[in-house]
Order: C-alpha cells, then structure tokens, then sequence
C-alpha cells in the first residue's frame, strides 16, 4: 500500500512508451536478417534515472513466416519464455533536465530466453516538451543467452546479434 | 509524510525494487494483451488429412507426398518401396486465414483442389477464446479409366466432395489436439458400394518430442461405410523440422493422399500388416511482405 502511495506521489516524473521499435540484425555468410519489434514498452523514472524495458518476443516481425516460427519455436521458445526484459538505472542524474540531449550509460541486467545477465549500454535520452527520446545500440552473443544453433544453420544465424532500440516515451497518466 | 520518506530511503538504499516495480507495470499490461495462440501444428498437414493451420497471406507452398505399398507386401516389393503413390499439389494463401489448393494424384489419376478457410482462432490473454476452427472443403475428379469408369461415364459421375470441420486446441506448448466431423460424397459410386455419403468423425493430436520433432497420430471413424470392405484410416508419424523444411514420415493403412480417398476407400487394415510408409516434403515460397494482421 505504502508503495502505491507513493507510486502516485511520482507519477509526474515518469514517462512511458508502448510503441517502442527494437530492432536485431543477424550478419551471418549465408543469410543476413533482420526482425522489428513495434510494440516495445519503457518506463523512464526521472526522479530516480530508473529505467524498465519489456516486450514480447511473439511480436517481432519477420521477412518471413518460417524464419518467424523458427525463432518463436526453435530458438528464443516464446512459449516458455514470452518476454526479453531490462531494469536498471542510468548513471547520471537527469532529474532536472527539461530540454536538450544527453549521452549517457545505463548499467543494470537484461532477461532473455529465461537467462538473466548484466548489461550496460550508451544511451542517447532526447527531452523536449511532451516526449523523451530514448537511443541505444548494443550487441548480444547466443551463446550467453543459451539460445541453441544447430550446426546446419550455423552458417545463416550469426553468434552475435546487433540490436538496436528506440522508445518515444511520453508522461505516464495515472 | 512519514511513509513517504521511508520509502525515499527504501529507494536509495536498493533501486532494484523500484526498477521491479517498475517492470511490473509494463508485464501487468502487456500480460492482459490479447495473443493468438500460434503454431498448434508445425504444417497444414495433420498426417493424411489437414490440420488447422494455414500459410501466412501471399505465400505459395509446393508439397510432394509419397505413400508406399504396404510393408507386408514382402521383400520383392522391397516392403512396399517398389510401389510409390505421389501427389503434387501447389498451394497459396491469399489471406493469413483463406488458402487455396490443387494436386494430382497418381493413385487412380485423380485431380483435387480445396479451399481452406480459418474462422476462429485461439487466443489467449486479455480476451481469450478456447480454440481454432478452420473449414475445409475439396473436389475431386477421377480420371482413371476402369472396367467401371468408362471413358462415356461422363465427368460429374466422377466427382466426389469432402466438407470438413476442423477444431484444434494447444493444450499446452507440447500439446495440440484436433477434432474433424467429415462428410464425403461421392457422385456415383460403383454397384458393390453401399452409400454415397459417408460421415466420419476424425480426431488426431501432436505431442512435441523437442523443438524440432512431434509426434503425430490421426484417425477417422466412419458412421457408414462405402462398401463392407473398407477399414478406418489410421496414421501415425513424426515431423522432423530441418531449418528450412518440415519432413513428415509417416505409417498408415490408406493409400491415398486426398480426404475423400483416405477417409472412406481405405481398404488397408492396419493392424493385419496393411501399412504403408508415406512422407510428405514441403517448400515454401514468400512472395511480397508477410504482413500479420494485428489485434
């Protein structure tokens, strides 16, 4: 109760974002592809630089159906585990920050096929009036999220996948 | 204020909880979205008969299947390997939800289309529903010419329809189970046949081994039969997905590859050594952007 309660009390310094676009790209010899996530949700919590980041993995769209069930069914199993996640905090206060620009690193850990690992990535946060733009671009390996690649398709499915992220976050009504 | 200061200190002691609690915001909302249930079964094939899947708008699938003689043919037929069935058949789907089939048979030179028309599908989440259902309907024309089916016989003697229901629900990840009320009708049926119409109940169901591999097993009890020496299809088989392709291997006491054919004319029993080794091999071709419909 206390922390709904206090929940409310911050609301005002808090963004989110239901639409964000996350992106990963796979540069493998054979095939190079690329699927694109529309509906990714953030929080940004000014007060507190907090950030959470979940999306479901059923909603990234493929080229292609197979290459669609092949990722849903074979490799990241989103019936078993539906959502990647990501809680942690920037480095910097940004609690007074109205407009401009800012570079900076947010630290904090990344859940993915089940497996839960730290992550740090830059981070570009835009504020103008009614929007906070987020940025950010970092690489994952497979292997540390044991997402299993059979040898036949090993030369189509890189070992390290690029994703990138952008949220348009606007303040949290309550 | 009192409360509010504790959780001040709460927060700066240990963000982690405030980053929860934030995350559990966003899951608490994305866990009440509506999702479609999806991939009940890896093709649009059960074993024999269709299941409730169909192929994403815009896509054409080529599908080769093969049924054997039977294993008890011995081994101068090579256990049934000497004496191949195959279908060709080309399929596309206009829509996520409507498809259209044709093939040729080589059992009896027949030719078959269908359409395939998915109504409701389940869904889970915010607004779930229990299952799928997918209507099916097929023509078939015979043209081999037999001691019965003269050439004079005329082309609607040599029709025979089958209207399917198809029902399936994912029980969970690693089972789906499917139900398929049939009726088929034959135009003209031959003077030792009995009934025209035949209605069949099917069911069926998958169990998934591993991310790669079901198993598959299918069955059709007939209500009447075409002639007292016909037997219910059996099937059972396994899905082997290779990365760019599903193989179905599969055991089964009916020759033919098409609804009317293996739901009423299987004259092989099963459980006498009457079974035939069959796979199907599909390869699919995407044309434009598959665009899911969103909900």
């Amino acid at each position: 109760m206390l922390i709904f309660a206090c929940a409310e009390g911050f609301s005002q310094s808090r963004w989110i974002s239901r639409d964000g676009v996350v992106k990963f790209f796979s540069d493998a010899p054979l095939e190079d592809i690329q699927a694109v996530n529309n509906q990714a949700m953030a929080i940004l919590d000014q007060g507190t630089s907090n950030v959470a980041v979940s999306m479901l993995m059923r909603e990234f769209d493929f080229p292609n159906e197979l290459m669609e069930e092949h990722f849903n069914e074979n490799y990241i199993e989103s019936e078993q585990y539906p959502k990647a996640t990501f809680t942690g905090r920037l480095d910097d206060d940004i609690a007074d920050i109205k407009s401009g620009q800012i570079n900076t690193r947010a630290v904090g850990e990344i859940t993915l096929h089940g497996i839960t690992k730290p992550l740090s990535t830059d981070v570009s946060i835009t504020f103008d009036k009614s929007t906070v733009e987020v940025e950010t671009k970092f690489m994952i390996r497979l292997e540390d999220f044991e997402i299993d690649i059979p040898s036949v398709v090993m030369m189509k499915i890189a070992e390290e996948v690029e994703v990138t992220s952008n949220f348009t976050l606007k303040p949290m009504q309550k | 204020m009192r409360s509010i200061a504790f959780i001040l200190i709460l927060f700066t002691v240990s963000p982690l909880y405030a980053q929860q609690d934030l995350l559990g915001m966003l899951e608490e909302e994305q866990d009440s979205k509506t999702e479609l249930v999806r991939s009940t079964f890896k093709g649009t094939r059960l074993i024999n008969g269709h299941s409730v899947e169909t192929r994403s708008a815009k896509s054409l699938e080529f599908l080769i299947s093969h049924r054997f003689g039977t294993l008890n043919s011995g081994s101068y037929n090579f256990w049934g390997l000497d004496q191949a069935n195959i279908r060709l058949g080309l399929e596309y789907a206009f829509t996520d939800e409507f498809m259209f089939g044709v093939g040729r048979n080589s059992f009896e030179k027949t030719y078959d289309s269908f359409l395939k028309y998915r109504l409701l599908q389940q869904k889970r989440g915010g607004k779930s529903f229990p299952f799928s259902l997918t209507i099916f309907t097929s023509a078939t024309v015979k043209t081999l010419k037999d001691a019965v089916f003269t050439e004079d016989v005329g082309f609607s003697n040599r029709l025979a329809f089958t209207h399917q229901l198809l029902l399936a629900r994912k029980l969970n990840e690693a089972v789906s189970i499917q139900l398929m009320p049939s009726l088929v009708q034959f135009n003209a049926i031959q003077a030792t046949d009995v009934n025209n119409d035949i209605v069949a109940l099917g069911g069926g169901g998958r169990v998934k081994i591993s991310n790669r591999v079901t198993l598959n097993a299918e069955y059709y009890y007939q209500f009447q039969t075409l002639n007292p020496n016909t037997f219910n299809a059996l099937a059972i088989g396994v899905d082997i997905e290779t990365g760019g392709h599903v193989f179905q291997l599969h055991l089964t006491n009916s020759r033919a590859m098409i609804e009317k054919g293996f739901i009423a004319e299987t004259t092989g029993d099963f459980f006498e050594g009457d079974i035939h080794f069959g796979f199907n091999i599909s390869r699919n071709f995407q044309f434009g952007k598959n665009k899911k419909a969103s909900w």
